[in-house]
Order: structure tokens, then sequence, then C-alpha cells
């Protein structure tokens, strides 16, 4: 070879190591921005919308589920005959056909027609308007029609609840109530399957990569039970209705443990469709609003003057025959009394005579004692939104301020503190820190959260608990305010409140607007049921006693034959005695009547002359098996008045016309 | 027949069949996934590689007659043969016979498959240089006028080359005959001159054309366009980055899934680079370096200067076009349209390559002929029959 010739080769080969080199420098060690660049372009995350978690009620109702709907989107450029395609649209989703006509037309390259429909609705649909396009033979050629699999919240209770539970947008996102609170739970890992895709964005599945599509999120129960819940909403509903009034409250709470068992709100809305709803509508205002209490705070100016030793029960405090001057204003009460007892005071419920035991404390005492009891602060539920009140500062609280507040104007609490409130005030002193959330389940049944009692602090001795129950046991007595929340078969206690609302705007009391409230727990010495009712604005009547005492009553007999809270009253001789004499009734007495439970189930009451729904109400609580016949009242029974009864024996009840 | 001029044919012999083979089923997994999912090609996931298979075959057949053929054929008629191929060429340029594609006119039209007169003209061309040599003779103190034909009938080709235009096919062609010029024995001072001359024209020519401009500029920072002029590079790299040491396999490559253009075409080699990796990459480019030298081995061993020239020259243009597109591949060249000897798809560039192989191959053989008849004519009267270069080569 000639030396000119090995000069080219050499050259060749110098270049061919040059390649060599530039090909381990790119393959072997690598540059940085040509990996990056590679990875960014072929990685594509699908994320895969979870499956979220059920929520339930305590006993595994389903009262929010996610079920598989499909969802139909086009990709108007790749149409074919947007005409076509819009009208068969319109006709099978009911859109007008002009408005699909000019979206379909349009030049977007992805956009939802319908979401969320029936699997096999929006199958068939795309299917349609394949054949109309004469597409969807070819392989996987795109032709700007499809569906996508997407979870969809269903409400199957629709309102019951509502403003509880929320509801959650299309992304399976929560967006009020408990799907807001606990969405972090509920809504489960948001799982990405990592993906290639080629230049065409087409998705190429890698086989070798186990598609975790059972990503699911955590169920939560709730220590709601959903037939009280039923029955706190019906029974709220229903008084709302009666007086016309704005909306209402309902709350049920166990009084020894915090947990919330009914928490009711109206008006309400069915969270199927959430976009219909009024914003007052989707607010929980058991929690996100106040109201002033009136007189049911009264309870507590009387426990914090027990509970400091400022007052006895046995003292008299002179209530100014109605009309009492101090601090340069006029105090009124409705019914003007002269020498009450403590216990009388609470049972008229007189502002003037609550007002003057509140003078016997140092005010930063019984402001302490308000604090305690939890006003002014939230309760710390799981639920967001929840607001704390409205006190006065303490510095201000004395005079006619400290007056007012003592029979709950001038303070605005919550719903849900109320009750929490009143909770201690009867179980024995303790401040049970309120709770919605019972459980938390993953997908494979393991709890992953439980939720318990827990007690915040002390504020009464279990003996000025007692004294309270006592007193408040007076208040549903004759000649009391809250004669209507008497129940057959248990003594219970509570107290009425009404209360005139402040005008928005001017700041001013309202001479019509007023919110009218029954708190009441039972049974009266070992409190199982703590029942508040709020309505808000009723029209005609506006005491509590009258507005919102008669929803506690149903709500409570129902809840505590439901859950088989055992009598404390021999049920046949209330039932009789209330039904036939409601007279008589009036002086059953305080101390608890000795009459067991076992052997007051064991003994048919007498139902004649009672009410289908009475009967119901009754018998509820009996293990037998209740065979109803005919409309009207009972007219006969069997077994008889008196008998025996076995668990399981069969109770034929005829009914007939009066 | 002695061993050693046989071992340079099989050396020659496999390498060519593995970049072939290699080649065929690099197409086959380039194209499988684009034809299969396009119309165009009747979504047969082997249409290309049915193709391919076929012009290796016919290939095949070209270059084992051109075994049989006294390459003497090319310098007798070397006249006849540039004239039918300046006229093919010209037919590129002829409405209804002409072929197109991304906006070239390189290809005249067959029906059956298309044929790229400028393939063809590159092996003419360098025939032509060894004609030219041989005749004149090979003293270069003769000076520049013996080669004033070959540069002539070169810058008429080239022109015509250029105006499909097949920019890259030029510069290959330029750099084929300088370097056997070069070896031919042409002054340093004028093929510096040539070269200066060559650079500037290269030079004036990306600067007349905007999107050669814009080639250039994506080949300096190819990242700042990535989706536009830099496309092309980008996907290149980004293939052998995928690649790797040993590649990810053949068919596991991801490049091809349309991401990179003409990957069975201009970058097949970024293909080998991605599924065959570092490795792939290392032994393709061996192989072409080892048939330019054992096309230089033939070269020396040449009854004649026509056959040594021929032999240099057409295993320098294999060489040289195989690694500028390798260095196009890895983005140390800017881009320009340039297929991969042998391992390419399209099946002039197949066919004419392999035929060039034939040729080469008779060259070997007659070569060893020679040295057979040397042999015996040395052994009987110990004179020397054989032409004087001989040894220089």
């Amino acid at each position: 070879m000639s030396p000119r010739a090995r000069i080219i080769l050499g050259g060749l080969a110098a270049v061919y190591m040059l390649v060599v080199f530039r090909a381990f420098h790119i393959q072997i060690l690598g540059v940085q921005g040509i990996r990056e660049r590679g990875a960014r372009q072929y990685g594509v995350k699908i994320p895969l919308v979870p499956k979220r978690g059920a929520i339930l009620d305590r006993t595994g109702n389903e009262l929010a589920v996610s079920v598989a709907t499909k969802s139909i989107f086009v990709q108007p450029a790749k149409l074919k005959s947007a005409e076509a395609a819009a009208a068969i649209l319109s006709r099978r989703i009911s859109r007008p056909a002009p408005d699909l006509r000019k979206q379909l037309a349009s030049k977007k390259g992805f956009l939802w027609v319908k979401r969320q429909m029936p699997s096999s609705a929006a199958e068939e649909i795309v299917k349609e308007i394949r054949e109309a396009q004469g597409t969807g033979k070819g392989r996987g050629e795109e032709d700007g029609i499809g569906v996508v699999e997407e979870p969809k919240r269903f409400y199957p209770n629709r309102e019951l609840a509502s403003s509880l539970l929320g509801f959650t947008d299309l992304d399976s996102a929560g967006i009020e109530g408990v799907e807001l609170s606990l969405d972090k739970y509920l809504r489960g890992e948001r799982a990405f399957l990592m993906c290639e895709r080629d230049a065409r964005g087409r998705v190429i599945v890698p086989s070798t990569t186990p598609v975790e599509v059972n990503s699911q999120g955590n169920s939560v129960w709730l220590t709601i039970d959903r037939n009280v819940q039923h029955v706190a909403e019906s029974e709220l509903r229903e008084a709302v209705a009666r007086y016309s009034a704005r909306g209402g409250v309902a709350l049920v709470m166990q009084p020894k443990t915090g947990e919330i068992l009914a928490m009711a709100s109206l008006p309400t809305y069915n969270p199927n469709t959430p976009s219909g709803a009024v914003p007052e509508a989707r607010k929980n205002h058991a929690l996100t609003d106040t109201y002033e209490p009136g007189s049911t705070f009264k309870v507590f100016t009387m426990s914090s003057a027990l509970e400091t030793g400022s007052v006895k029960t046995s003292e008299k405090v002179f209530c100014e025959n109605g009309s009492y001057r101090y601090a340069g204003r006029v105090i009124h009460d409705v019914h003007g009394k002269g020498w009450l007892t403590v216990p009388e005071v609470l049972k008229y419920s007189s502002n003037i005579g609550a007002s003057k035991v509140s003078e016997r404390m140092e005010p930063e005492r019984f402001y302490d004692m308000i604090r305690a009891f939890g006003f002014g602060t939230k309760t710390g539920i799981e639920l967001v939104g929840e607001v704390g009140g409205i006190l006065p500062p303490k510095s201000g609280f004395k005079g006619i301020r400290r007056a007012t507040v003592s029979f709950g104007q001038g303070i605005s609490v919550t719903p849900l503190q109320m009750v929490s409130a009143m909770s201690a005030v009867v179980n024995g002193g303790k401040v049970m820190k309120p709770y919605i959330v019972r459980e938390i389940r993953d997908p494979e049944g393991k709890v992953v959260y439980r939720g318990e009692p827990q007690e915040l602090r002390r504020v009464l001795s279990p003996k000025t608990s007692e004294q309270m129950r006592e007193m408040m046991g007076l208040v549903v007595q004759e000649n009391g305010t809250g004669t209507q929340a008497r129940i057959k078969g248990f003594l219970v206690g509570g107290k009425t409140g009404t209360a005139q609302k402040v005008e928005v705007g001017t700041g001013r009391y309202s001479p019509n607007k007023m919110v009218s409230s029954f708190v009441g727990f039972l049974p009266l010495q070992d409190p199982e049921l703590m029942i508040l009712v709020v309505i808000d604005e009723p029209k005609g009547q506006v005491y509590g006693g009258v507005v919102a005492a008669p929803a506690f009553n149903q709500i409570a007999v129902k809840t505590a034959y439901y859950l088989g809270i055992s009598p404390t009253e021999p049920v046949a001789q209330a039932v009789a005695s209330g039904e036939r004499a409601p007279k008589k009734a009036g002086g059953i007495a305080l101390t608890r009547v000795s009459t067991s439970p076992g052997e007051s189930s064991m003994v048919m009451p007498d139902l004649r002359g009672l009410s289908m729904g009475r009967v119901v109400d009754v018998m509820g609580r009996y293990s037998v098996k209740l065979n109803l016949v005919g409309t009207g009242v009972v007219r006969l029974q069997a077994p008889a008045p008196g008998q025996l009864l076995v668990p399981g024996t069969a109770c034929t009840v005829t009914f007939g016309g009066r | 027949m002695t061993i050693g001029k046989r071992h340079e044919n099989l050396i020659l012999f496999f390498c060519t069949l593995i970049l072939a083979v290699l080649g065929t089923v690099m197409v086959f997994s380039a194209t499988s996934v684009t034809a299969g999912a396009s119309a165009r090609f009747g979504n047969d996931t082997a249409y290309f590689f049915k193709r391919q298979v076929l012009f290796l075959v016919l290939g095949a057949s070209l270059a084992v007659l051109l075994t049989r053929v006294d390459y003497d054929f090319y310098r007798r008629r070397i006249w006849f043969l540039l004239a039918a191929t300046l006229g093919l060429l010209l037919l590129v340029f002829v409405p209804g016979i002409r072929h197109t594609a991304n906006g070239a006119s390189r290809w005249i039209n067959l029906r059956v498959f298309t044929f790229q007169p400028s393939e063809l003209s590159k092996f003419i061309l360098l025939a032509f240089a060894a004609y030219t040599i041989d005749r004149k003779g090979e003293n270069p103190k003769e000076g520049v006028k013996v080669f004033l034909p070959v540069l002539a009938v070169t810058a008429v080709f080239i022109a015509i080359i250029l105006k499909e235009p097949d920019f890259g096919m030029a510069v290959v062609i330029v750099a084929s005959c300088l370097a056997l010029l070069f070896i031919a024995g042409f002054p340093w001072k004028l093929l510096a001159g040539l070269f200066g001359a060559g650079v500037a024209g290269v030079v004036f020519l990306i600067a007349s054309k905007p999107y050669r401009m814009a080639r250039l500029q994506a080949f300096i920072d190819p990242f700042s366009q990535a989706q536009a002029a830099g496309y092309q590079v980008v996907q290149s790299l980004i293939a052998f980055s995928n690649g790797g040491l040993l590649g990810t396999g053949i068919g596991s490559g991801k490049q091809k899934l349309f991401y990179l253009p003409e990957m069975h075409t201009d970058y097949i080699f970024s293909v080998i680079g991605e599924e065959l990796g570092f490795a792939g990459v290392v032994a393709v480019g061996a192989c072409f370096l080892t048939m330019v030298w054992v096309g230089y081995r033939i070269a020396r061993r040449a009854r004649d200067p026509f056959g040594r020239y021929l032999a240099i020259g057409l295993s320098s243009v294999i060489g040289i076009q195989a690694l500028m597109n390798m260095m196009v591949g890895l983005t140390m060249l800017p881009p320009k349209g340039m297929v991969l000897p042998f391992l390419s798809y399209g099946g002039s560039s197949l066919i004419l390559h392999l035929a060039a192989i034939g040729v080469l191959m008779n060259i070997s053989l007659k070569g060893a002929e020679a040295f057979v008849a040397d042999h015996d004519h040395r052994r009987r009267g110990n004179r020397r029959t054989r032409f004087s270069g001989d040894s220089d080569c």
C-alpha cells in the first residue's frame, strides 16, 4: 500500500475512532439532557382515578358510594361528521342540537360531551355515532369519539344527611361536609400508571407492569345512625313546615361519649345533583352557623352558680313580678313571678331570676365557666367549616352584658356547642369532645382509625350535674315551659329556648324573627340521648316549648325505642294514662319509678284506643312479632293487656273506626 | 490462486453478508410498527422488509454476475456508461418520470420501484476517474491538465446532483474523488486548492439554502429547536442514548415508534445504536473499515492501474459514505440526506452497493489470476511482466 493510501486509510480509521468515542460518550457515559428528554417524551402518567371510599353509618348502611360510570368525549378535530354526531347526541342526551353542532364543529382537541352516564348507555351512543360515521371498524384508527370510565359519587339516600355528607365534584374530589373533611382518607392513593407513548401520543401499556386498577380509598364509618338521622330529619322537617320556618337543626348525641347519632340541617338538597342546591342548603348549620341560645343558656348560668357555690337549690330568688330595672335597662319576664326557688327559675324560665342568680357570681368566674363549657371555641369535631361562636370580650363582661348572657342573649353558639355543653351538664360534668367518625377502614377492611370518646375537661362536679338533671326534669313537668317534650316510658329533662335574632345590617334585635329551640335528654337519671332541636324563624308560634319541643318529643321517643334504651317508667300505665286521661299524667314524681325494664318489657301494655303510629312506637321495644290489621284505632289486641310477653310472641292488633 | 487472495474475497463476502442481513433485519424492526399502522403500506408490518429482501436478492444476483464480468469492460465502455448515467440523471428533472420525496427529486419512477441515478453516478464517476488516471499515466508531474477532464465531468455531474438536490451525495462524490486523486499522486498543493474550493463551495451551498442553514443551526444547538429543525438530531441522540452498551434488543427500540423520521433510510444507524447499543455501533463501523482495508489490499494486488484505482475508488466511497452517515447519526456532522450502505432501506442503494462489491471481487479475482500467471512467468523465465506500479500501491 502506498503511503498516500495509508494516509487515507489512517484518516478513515481516525474518523471511525471519533465515531466510537462519540458513541461511547452518548451511550455509555450518558449525556444528562438527552436521557431526560428521552424519558420525558416516552413517559406518560395515566392517573388512575381511585375508587373513592364509601361513607357508611354506624351499622354499615351506605350513605355515599362510588359507582362505575362512563363519560363520552369527542375530539372534534378528528370527527368525520360533526353534523351526524350532533344529531345523534342531541337525541340521546337531550341537548339542543345547534349547541352541540357548534361545539363539535370547533377545532378543539378534546371535549366532554356527557359525563358519568350508565356504562351501557354510553357505549350504545358511541357505537351509534361510530356507525353513522362509518368508523370504528379500522384497527384502532382514531375516530374522534370514545368513552372513558369514571367513578361517580352516588348518594343512595338522596337528601338524607346531605348537608352533613357534602358532595364531590365530577372528579370525585370532596367539596363539602364529610366528603371534604375526610377527603384524604376517602379519595385513596392517587395511583399513576407509568406508560410509554409513541410520537403520535398513543399509549403503550407495558405488559410487564401490573395494572393497579383496584386502587381504592378508605371507607369512613360515621357515628351517625341512618334511622336516627332519618327520624331527626323528618321530624325536623315537619316542625319547619308547620311553622313555615327558614330552616332548622336537629342533633342527637350520646352525652356520655360525645358520639353524634344524627345531625340534621334544613334546608337540604340532593347531593347527587349538587349544582342545583342553593348555598344555604349546602351549609351544615349544626356547626357553621351560630344562634343566640336564649333561655336554654340559663342551664349554664344555673350550673355555674351551683358549681361555684354561689346559690343553693333551696334558695329563693325574687323575680320582681316580671320587670326588673338593672344597670339602666329593664329586664322582662313573659309571665311575671314573685319569689321562686332556684329550680323554679329554670322551670318557669325567668330572665330576671337567671340574671339575679348570675349576679351572685364573680363575673370572671361566670365567664370562665362559660368558656369551660366550650362556648367561644370550636368543639374540634372532624368536620371542616366549624365556627367557634361569639362571646363578649372578657373585659366587658359585666353589668347588663353579663345579665343578658345569663339568659342567653348577647352570646352566640353553634348547635353543636350547645349539645356538647349540655351533655357536660347532665353526664356528670365532663365535657366530651363531639365526634362523628366511628371508624376508618382500609379497602381490606382493616380499621386504620377508630373514634374514641375523649374527655376534654371536667366542668361540673357529679353532684351539681345531678342537681341540674333534676332541675331540668322539672321543666317538662306540669306548668313548666317544656311539657310537650314528655314521652312515655321515660322521664326526660330539657330546656326551652326562644331568642330574638339580631337583624343583619342594623345590629338590633328583630321584633319578629326568632330562633326557637328545645334541648333535652333522657333517661333523666342516666342520660343516653341528648337531643337539640333548633327552628330558625318560625312563623305564628315562636316559643321553643311549642315549636321545637314536639319535634324533640318525636325524635326522642322513636330513637329511644329504636336503640332499645330501657324505659324507666311503666309503659303500659304511661300509655294508658297518657292517651285516655292526659290530665292525670302530670303528677309523676321526680324520683325514679322502681319498675325494672326487665319487668316492664315482659308485660303486654293496653293498646286499646291508640293510633297505629303509637302502637308501633310503643311495641317497638318489645321483641315480639307485630301483626297489624285494619286502620283507625286499636279495637282488639292479643295477648290481652297485662299478660306476660315472651320474646318472639306474635301480637295481633286489630284497628277499626272510632 | 493463492490462499491470500481468496481471503480478501472471503472477508469482503462476510462483511457484506453481515451488513446486508443486519440491514434487512433492522429495516424490518424500524418499519414494522409504522408500516403496520399506515394504510398507505396496506397495514403490512413486513412491507419494507419484503421489499428489502427482494432488493437484497436482486443485488446479490447482480454481484455474483459482476464477479464474472471482467472489470476491463467498464474501462472500455466508460464513455457510454458516463453518457447513460448522465441521461438517467437528467431524467430526474422530467416531470412524469421523476419521483419526488421530502422536497427532493432524486428518483426516477420505474413503476415497480424508484431508481436513484445519483447512486449510480457515484460509482460511474469513480470509474471515470480511475480511467483517466490510467490513461494519462500515473506521473503526477504531468500536471493538472491530465485531470482536467475528471474535474470537468465531475463538476457537471455534481452540478446536476446538487440541482436535484442531493447535497449529501455531492459531498460524498467530491470527497471520494479527492481521496482517489490524492492516492493517485495528485500534488499536495493542488489538492489543498481543490479542497479549499470544495469547502468554499460547501459554505456557499449551505448559505444559499435556508433549510441547510437551519440544519446547520440545529446541528450546532439541536436542543434549542428540538421540535423543529433539530428534531431529527435530538431524536437520533435519544435513540443512541437509549441503547447503552448492548442495546434494547432488536425490535425493542422506542424511537422508531414515529419519533425518529427516516429511521429506515438515513437514520438506520440510530436504530442500530438503540437496539444493538454501543457494541453494535462499534461492530458496524469496524465492518466498514475492514471493507475499505480489504478494498485497498485488493487494489494493491490489482492486475492493472485501472483496476487498482477502481478498487480504491469503490472501497473509499463505501467507507466515506458510511462514516459520514454515522457521523450524521451521532450529530458529529450536520444532517444531510444520505443512506448507510448495505444497511439503509432502498433498492438503488442496496443493489448498487452489492454490485460494487461484485466488481471489487472481480478485481480481486483478476489480480489473483495475474499474480498466478506472473508467478508462472517468473518461475519459467524469471522475468517481470507485471506492471511497475505494483509495489507502490
